[in-house]
């Protein structure tokens, strides 16, 4: 006899939370007895009822008890703006009782006779306890308390139904009370304040039956209502194509040639330079190569799509065309008050609806400000990354080196380098009384590269390579001066013409 | 007003059952155990047993072959409940009306219920 002959599986259902049923790796399971914990005002109510709402809409039956001594008017008042609100399924497929006077007068057994009453009446496949923690506060003795649960456990199994205990969590974070060993899953809500930011976030700390993703994992309320962004990097990563040796142009012919071709499909490319310098052209070029095979995606922090499509044309670049024929999307994101996953999943989910296989993200110093744990911003590039490189997406981020003239050049965040595949220098240097831009590639991961430090222009016509910088010395090291003539003329070099050994990255 | 007897070592399921039957019109007496159950049953005679099949003291295939050798137990139905497929159960004891395989819903025990009662 196989385990499944043995033991059925337990169905389970979809929550209607987005995000929420990944962390859940499927969603919760029928018949189940689930804590929600968390603070007042953390999102408990919204988080049950957006449940309810969505299983009433699949046409099942929910019975919401609440044990608070706000009335039922004035709870759904607060809730009648969120769109999963629907006031045609109150009481045909939710029905909301009050068991605050039954608890008060009868105690638990009181409590206990009044769901079950309800439960078959209404023939419920969830019931919600909101205000959970009052019945702990009823129990004359912890004994009573544990019986009352293992009671719900035991209605839970018999009607097949769920249940939702709402609790205010007095024991406060990370305690465990005698209750969460009972139950088949505990989820916490926070609040947490990070400097002036808030943030919130949920963790599930127990889920009997199945694995779920561990940790914290953020989350926001919007009028839509909850939803909950999965730690980009507890998720499992997406299997997917791999490069190859095909190459991406950039469409700037002389960069293009500098790295053997273009850019190696499904890499990722860190573009490094001051503010003002041309990065944000590079990316342009390279968004303005999309085709209808190869579609292309910008994720800007800064510019707005109006900007965007001006800025482009003020460089000649015709970013217009391509994004006219759908080839190409603009999404702007703001740089304030957004989390880390929530940004991840947005570049992904774009990424996902369009198809595209060209992005360009412009301004990830954005992407580390949104991160309320700094220190995990590698381990959160590093699983971008993976899931980018498994959809097949050749990946190009801006980003921006603080100090204009410096002999210090370093990846924006500690720990990034080795998951950076090739990398780009762009800077300013002072030469000769002017200021003049150079480039040059540092890293090009598995490919031969051309190691000159490069000199161009931003012109109507794009970034036009004009010379190698024959004859300066110490560009990189934020000095730039003349090298001593002696020097150049052995070297042999000529303006214009030197052509390094090239050096393998 | 029939009585059923409940004969479940798990905890509350007992409690839980007794209420919903007590709900819907029958008389319900519970044992936690095989041993108290055949107690409960000369106590308070039958119409249906309700019985667990795992249990200490004695299972529920000891009490059904204490049922059926005592003269007032012998003719009374039981739907024998357990967590394990009917085909194991079969293979230790026989003579029950219907087989409840745990977890099960109201409806199911409510069915089932009817069914054996009507055949009786």
């Amino acid at each position: 006899m196989s385990a499944h002959e043995f033991v059925s599986h337990l169905p389970r259902f979809t929550s209607g939370i987005p995000g929420l049923d990944r962390v859940l790796n499927g969603g919760f399971f029928a018949g189940g007895v689930y804590i929600v914990e968390g603070a007042p005002g953390t999102g408990k109510t919204i988080l049950a009822n957006q449940i309810c709402f969505y299983r009433a809409k699949e046409g099942q039956r929910v019975l919401y008890v609440t044990l608070l001594a706000e009335s039922h008017s004035r709870l759904l008042q607060h809730l009648q703006d969120l769109s999963f609100f629907d006031a045609a399924a109150i009481p045909k497929h939710l029905t909301y009782v009050s068991g605050f006077r039954v608890l008060e007068e009868g105690g638990l057994r009181a409590l206990l006779d009044l769901i079950r009453k309800e439960l078959r009446a209404q023939g419920a496949n969830v019931v919600v306890l909101d205000g959970f923690a009052a019945v702990g506060e009823s129990a004359e003795t912890d004994r009573e308390f544990k019986k009352f649960v293992h009671e719900l456990q035991v209605q839970a199994g018999l009607g097949t139904c769920t249940f939702f205990l709402l609790s205010s969590g007095t024991s406060g974070e990370g305690s465990v009370q005698p209750v969460h060993t009972m139950v088949d899953g505990l989820v916490r809500l926070s609040d947490r304040v990070f400097g002036v930011r808030a943030q919130r976030e949920l963790q599930v700390q127990k889920f009997r039956g199945s694995r779920y993703l561990r940790g914290l994992h953020s989350f926001e309320i919007s009028d839509d209502g909850i939803r909950v962004y999965p730690r980009l990097e507890s998720s499992s990563a997406t299997s997917g194509e791999g490069g190859g040796s095909r190459r991406l142009i950039v469409g700037f012919p002389r960069l293009d040639a500098m790295i053997g071709g273009g850019l190696r499909a499904t890499s990722t490319t860190m573009i490094l330079g001051p503010s003002g310098v041309g990065k944000t052209v590079v990316g342009y070029r390279f968004l303005a190569c999309s085709t209808t095979e190869e579609k292309g995606l910008l994720f800007s922090f800064y510019e707005t799509p109006e900007r965007v499509l001006a800025k482009a044309k003020g460089v000649g670049i015709d970013l217009a065309s391509a994004h006219d024929r759908g080839d190409v999307e603009f999404i702007w994101q703001s740089p304030v008050e957004s989390t880390l996953d929530a940004i991840g999943w947005r570049i992904l989910e774009s990424i996902d609806r369009l198809g595209a296989k060209r992005l360009f993200v412009d301004g990830f110093n954005a992407l580390e400000s949104a991160s309320a744990h700094p220190e995990r911003v590698p381990q959160f590039f590093a699983a971008l990354n993976r899931e980018l490189q498994a959809r097949g997406v050749t990946t190009v981020y801006a980003a921006e080196l603080h100090q204009i003239f410096s002999h210090e050049i370093a990846a924006p965040t500690r720990g990034l380098s080795p998951l950076i595949e090739n990398m780009i220098i762009m800077r300013f240097v002072e030469l000769r009384a002017q200021l003049r831009r150079t480039l040059s590639v540092i890293k090009l991961r598995d490919s031969e590269f051309d190691p000159t430090i490069c000199e161009f222009c931003l012109t109507s016509h794009g970034l036009d390579v004009v010379d190698s910088l024959d004859g300066a010395e110490k560009l990189m090291a934020g000095a730039s001066r003349e090298a001593p003539r002696s020097q150049s003329r052995k070297s042999g070099a000529r303006k214009g013409r030197t052509r390094p050994k090239r050096r393998r990255g | 007003m029939k009585t059923i007897v409940i004969v479940d070592d798990e905890f509350g399921l007992a409690d839980v059952l007794t209420a919903t039957l007590s709900d819907i019109g029958f008389s319900v007496v519970s044992a936690s155990n095989g041993k108290q159950g055949l107690e409960v049953m000369e106590e308070h005679p039958p119409d249906l047993v309700l019985l667990d099949y795992m249990m200490p003291l004695l299972d529920g295939a000891g009490v059904l072959k204490a049922m059926r050798a005592a003269p007032k137990l012998a003719s009374v139905p039981v739907i024998m409940m357990s967590a394990v497929p009917e085909s194991v159960v079969r293979a230790q004891c026989q003579g029950y009306a219907a087989f409840l395989r745990k977890p099960f819903d109201f409806e199911t025990l409510l069915n089932t219920v009817e069914q054996v009662m009507a055949g009786q």
